[in-house]
């Protein structure tokens, strides 16, 4: 699988980000709110947060992802460097060699001067928990 | 450049026209302005895209719309070709003549919407061609005139089989159509309830017909002198790419070319007027890649009318910011009262994210930053900075 760097014309549907206080700042914020941001999901790895929804907060530095295909997710400005009716036997493929499941965000990794590459960080985004959950917890 | 004045009002109506019919099609414009253009220029149109995406719905509404007699059919492997065109007056067979009864046929269609159109027969596509090439209906030694302007046809996906791509070919225009987008999924959402209650007044007051006719001697008469050497400089650098635009296909498209030059207020096709040649290419991957490969020809499209369908061909980062920008307008716009006060400024945030996600600091033209600074100007608390999470 290749992915390729493309202008920036995709909708975001979410964001992820690594910094640790801006993780922290970012939570407090959403659950001082939950009805307004209650309907974000969140998903909490080890070092980073991706969070999606139909609303979503303004935080600098986070890299905002789109659905690039059902159950993928890629930065915006990134898209697949391969035919479309061959992404789905390829994503399987990919699924099956690395053992995980979608759904997931792929970051791609571009070296400088680089516009495809072949190598990308996977984060999976299941399971997903609900910012009004928090709230109620 | 100066235009008679019917021509001038046949276009001004079919702006409005366009408008009115995009509230009722939410995340359509380009969809039905294709099919628009189609019926100016009296070719057809190919509309790909999974079931439940709105596609007849759009062309039965802007059907409805023109005041043109319209003949819709869902097409399934078993359909007779006489479900099409009629079956045969059995008092004229008695007399041993064939004489199909074509009223309210698909042969005296102006309109056609033909559903799962490559589920046809041999027969039903055969006569079909006749139809979509000649305007002409034939059966055995029956043979009646067309007056069909515009055929729509739609299906899950493209034909894979060379017989029924060759009749894919006579389709001038192919449009992809997708799932609405989630920025687009609230605003369709209100439009379908208010459709599903009958609230919203929905139906569009047909458009004359001599508008359609207006429009059609109209782009006949402009000149695309100006504009052959790089249309040819287009098609040569599509063949580089290995996309395939028939012959037949090449000269048709000038027709489009002149229609948009026409609707753009010139007498004479020129650089803006290009961009059709995206929705002449029948296949979806090659389509972006066409938006990639002629960036540099189609950065000067342009047209008022016909927006949508130009954002659709060119759809790049010019492009992308212009509707940023109306959509942050629009958000600004609708400021609430102080119950929804929260909600709303959520929106402005989101919109503020869209706008991040796209554009820096550098990179963001001058409208959008005027819009994001006022978008801040709202967020920002009476006593300090604008709300923001650093990392």
């Amino acid at each position: 699988m290749q992915w390729r760097l493309t202008e920036a014309v995709q909708t975001p549907c979410g964001l992820w980000l690594e910094d640790e206080t801006a993780i922290a700042q970012v939570m407090d914020r959403l659950r001082a709110k939950p009805h307004v941001w209650g309907d974000i999901r969140f998903v909490h790895g080890l070092s980073w947060l991706a969070i999606s929804g139909p609303v979503l907060p303004h935080v600098k530095g986070a890299r905002a992802f789109y659905s690039a295909h059902e159950g993928w997710y890629l930065p915006v400005g990134v898209d697949f460097a391969v035919p479309e009716h061959v992404r789905d036997e390829l994503l399987s493929s990919l699924v099956s060699t690395h053992a995980f499941q979608p759904p997931a965000l792929l970051l791609p990794d571009f070296k400088p001067g680089q516009s495809i590459t072949g190598e990308a960080d996977a984060y999976l985004l299941s399971p997903s928990y609900l910012i009004s959950s928090l709230a109620n917890a | 450049m100066g235009q008679g004045s019917g021509l001038n009002k046949a276009i001004v109506t079919l702006r409005g026209h366009i408008d009115l019919l995009e509230k009722r099609f939410v995340a359509r414009r380009s969809l039905l302005e294709i099919v628009m253009l189609a019926l100016i220029i009296r070719e057809h149109v190919l509309l790909i895209g999974p079931p439940g995406t709105g596609k007849s719905a759009a062309v039965r509404g802007l059907a409805a719309s023109v005041n043109a007699q319209s003949f819709e059919y869902l097409i399934g492997r078993f359909t007779e070709p006489s479900e099409l065109f009629g079956g045969l007056d059995l008092n004229a067979l008695k007399d041993g003549k064939i004489l199909p009864v074509t009223e309210g046929m698909l042969p005296e269609a102006e309109v056609a919407f033909l559903d799962e159109i490559f589920l046809g027969s041999t027969a039903i596509l055969n006569a079909l061609l006749g139809i979509l090439n000649e305007r002409v209906y034939r059966r055995g030694q029956f043979m009646v005139r067309s007056p069909l302007l515009s055929c729509v046809g739609a299906s899950n996906h493209l034909p894979e089989d060379g017989l029924l791509a060759a009749f894919a070919d006579r389709f001038l225009f192919t449009h992809f159509v997708d799932p609405v987008d989630d920025a687009e999924l609230q605003q369709l959402l209100t439009a379908g309830w208010s459709e599903l209650t009958g609230v919203s007044g929905a139906a569009v007051a047909p458009m004359p017909r001599s508008v359609l006719d207006t429009l059609h001697a109209g782009h006949l008469a402009i000149d695309i002198d100006p504009v052959r050497e790089a249309y040819a400089h287009c098609l040569r650098k599509l063949r580089l790419l290995g996309v395939v635009i028939s012959d037949r296909k090449s000269v048709q498209a000038l027709k489009a070319i002149a229609a948009a030059a026409m609707l753009r207020g010139s007498q004479s096709a020129g650089i803006e007027d290009l961009w059709p040649l995206a929705f002449m290419v029948q296949n979806r991957d090659q389509q972006h890649e066409v938006r990639e490969l002629l960036a540099e020809e189609l950065r000067f499209a342009s047209n008022p009318v016909l927006s949508g369908s130009v954002i659709a061909a060119t759809y790049g980062i010019a492009a992308h910011g212009a509707r940023l920008t109306q959509q942050g307008h629009e958000l600004l716009a609708a400021k609430p009262g102080t119950s929804e006060m929260d909600q709303w400024l959520v929106k402005l945030e989101t919109h503020l994210v869209h706008i991040g996600a796209a554009f820096s600091d550098d990179t963001i033209p001058a409208g959008l930053k005027q819009v994001k600074d006022d978008i801040l100007k709202h967020l920002a608390p009476t006593d300090g900075p604008p709300a923001e999470v650093h990392g």
